[in-house]
């Protein structure tokens, strides 16, 4: 066995033998499928091998990695466990990269209240629909339309635009791009304006810090394992 | 039109394309009552307080229209649908809305007196201090809603509102006033009921999952069986609740008062209770394995075979308590007072 090939072997044995092991799975199968599991996904260590590999290539640097992690973990409603769980998988997953080094998953940067606040402000000048529309077009590139968002609340759009875009020169560049969708109405202008104001206002969010060299974080095992995550539907 | 009712007689049963009818608006004419609009379509359009009173509006599709201070009392919108629409202080009372879908709407200061929300889903949409007395909410979808300062009371005190089964998903009611209401079996999950005034409310197998309500009132509520994991119920106020059956897995309860609570095999493993109040509270049967119950006041609390395994119970006040059958394996009772008055060395 190959340096590389034993280092991924190592990784997928980790993953296996973890007490949080099906979170952990259920985090992999999000990263590569884009979609959020209803059960934790059945793999042996070889088929999660193969996956650690799609995810390595994909995602390029740790950092990149953990962005995504990050995006995944504030569309859960267990995002608090779940931020723990993918600090685990960054710490078992960052040795896979060539230049690994320090990188850190981002804490859900607002909390459930402040965001219900965030709601009552974007849509005070405007419809909560038109607010959902910007929110859909900043998340995909895809043409939105009214009925296909009838599926998601406001609040999980909101969820998954600041955890999504935790740099606020990012969110203003995408806020640009997308206003284009919309001829760059005033309407969508002014909820493009008012949330990069709104955000703004909230502290910046911590970060839990993995590092190479440090002990991997105590994740409670005992915390019910149950399924009843918010199905994560993540936008393309 | 004989189906809504209504007062008023104007143009009764005379029909109407969209085009004719933005016509007549455009020329002045704001007066449609009993008007047949039934299955027209309109984009952006503004009907700033157009009289829509008795008017049929069934299967239309409305999107983008602006109906400020409109008049659709008597109403018949049955199966419409309604997409970003606006009736900010718009009168809609005893209008109908059956089956109807409106998405990202905006009803704030509306009056919905009355009105037959039956069936009808209302996605993301705002009702900011509108007036919802007696409104018959049968199988309405209110999820992601924003009802903050929305008047659910009925004007008989003696009967309180009737929110059985309601979807309010997501929903923020953050002060709301719900003392009271029959919120049995509805779905708040994830909703905001910060600050909410539920005092006495029925919420019976209602499902709390991860909602925030913190600094509710709760006293006299009933909550048997509701599903409260991961709730945020700091600084709640539970005085005299009836939790039997129900689920407090993970939730964050701490400096929440719980006295004379009733909490029977309730199911609260690895619930916050630090500085919890919990005096004469009843716990029997319950599982609060691995809580953290540091600093509780437990005084004359009944813990009659109540699995507190690793829990902690570093200086709570357990006097009178009766934990003689209590499962303590592994709990941390550092500087407890015990119930004899003694403190735990």
């Amino acid at each position: 066995m190959t340096s590389i090939a034993s280092t991924y072997h190592q990784a997928a044995q980790r993953i296996a033998s973890h007490p949080q092991s099906e979170r952990l799975r259920k985090l992999l199968f999000a990263l590569h499928y884009h979609q959020w599991p209803s059960h934790a996904p059945e793999m042996n260590t070889a088929q999660l091998e193969e996956m650690l590999g799609a995810i390595v290539q994909h995602s390029q640097t740790p950092k990149g990695l953990a962005t995504q992690l990050t995006g995944i973990v504030s569309t859960l409603n267990k995002a608090q466990v779940y931020q723990k769980v993918a600090a685990a998988l960054l710490q078992i997953v960052a040795p896979l990269y060539p230049q690994a080094s320090s990188v850190a998953v981002a804490k859900p940067a607002l909390s459930m209240a402040e965001l219900y606040n965030l709601r009552l402000e974007l849509t005070r000048y405007c419809t909560p629909l038109q607010v959902k529309l910007l929110l859909a077009a900043l998340l995909t590139h895809k043409p939105v339309h009214a009925q296909g968002l009838e599926r998601f609340t406001l609040i999980d759009l909101l969820q998954r635009v600041v955890g999504r875009f935790s740099d606020s020169e990012a969110l203003r560049a995408r806020v640009q791009q997308a206003l284009q969708q919309f001829n760059n109405d005033g309407v969508y202008a002014n909820v493009g304006d008012r949330l990069l104001k709104l955000l703004q206002r909230f502290p910046s969010d911590a970060a839990v810090e993995v590092t190479m060299e440090t002990t991997p974080p105590t994740v409670d095992p005992a915390a019910g394992d149950d399924d009843d995550e918010l199905t994560c539907q993540l936008f393309a | 039109m004989t189906t809504t009712n209504s007062p008023v007689n104007c143009l009764p049963d005379l029909t109407m394309d969209a085009a004719e009818f933005l016509e007549r608006y455009d020329r002045g004419q704001t007066q449609f009552c009993e008007v047949n609009l039934a299955g027209i379509t309109l984009t952006n359009a503004d009907l700033i307080g157009v009289d829509l009173r008795g008017a049929s509006l069934q299967g239309v599709y409305f999107e983008f229209c602006h109906f400020g201070r409109a008049d659709l009392s008597y109403a018949l919108m049955t199966g419409a649908r309604f997409e970003g629409c606006n009736f900010t202080q718009a009168v809609l009372s005893k209008s109908h809305f059956r089956d109807a879908i409106c998405h990202g709407c905006v009803f704030d200061r509306a009056n919905l007196q009355g009105a037959d929300l039956t069936l009808a889903a209302f996605l993301d949409c705002n009702f900011l201090s509108s007036d919802l007395r007696q409104v018959n909410l049968s199988h309405t979808v209110l999820a992601g809603a924003c009802l903050r300062g929305a008047n659910f009371r009925k004007e008989n005190y003696q009967e309180p509102a009737n929110l059985v089964g309601v979807d309010f998903r997501h929903a923020d009611l953050q002060g709301t006033n719900l003392a009271s209401a029959n919120l049995a079996r509805t779905n708040l999950a994830g909703a905001n009921l910060k600050e909410a005034n539920l005092n006495g409310v029925n919420l019976s197998q209602a499902d709390l999952t991860n909602a925030n309500l913190q600094g509710a009132i709760l006293s006299h509520a009933l909550l048997c069986e509701a599903n409260l994991t991961g709730a945020n119920l700091r600084q709640a106020r539970l005085a005299k609740v009836d939790l039997r059956g129900g689920h407090l897995t993970e939730a964050d309860l701490s400096q929440a008062i719980l006295s004379e609570a009733r909490l029977d095999e309730v199911q609260g493993e690895g619930a916050n209770l630090r500085e919890a109040v919990l005096n004469k509270a009843d716990l029997r049967r319950a599982n609060f394995k691995g809580a953290d119950l540091q600093e509780a006041r437990l005084i004359d609390a009944y813990l009659a075979r109540t699995n507190l395994q690793g829990v902690n119970l570093r200086q709570a006040n357990l006097i009178r308590a009766d934990i003689s059958s209590a499962l303590l394996l592994d709990a941390c009772l550092e500087e407890a007072l015990m119930p004899d008055g003694s403190v735990y060395t």
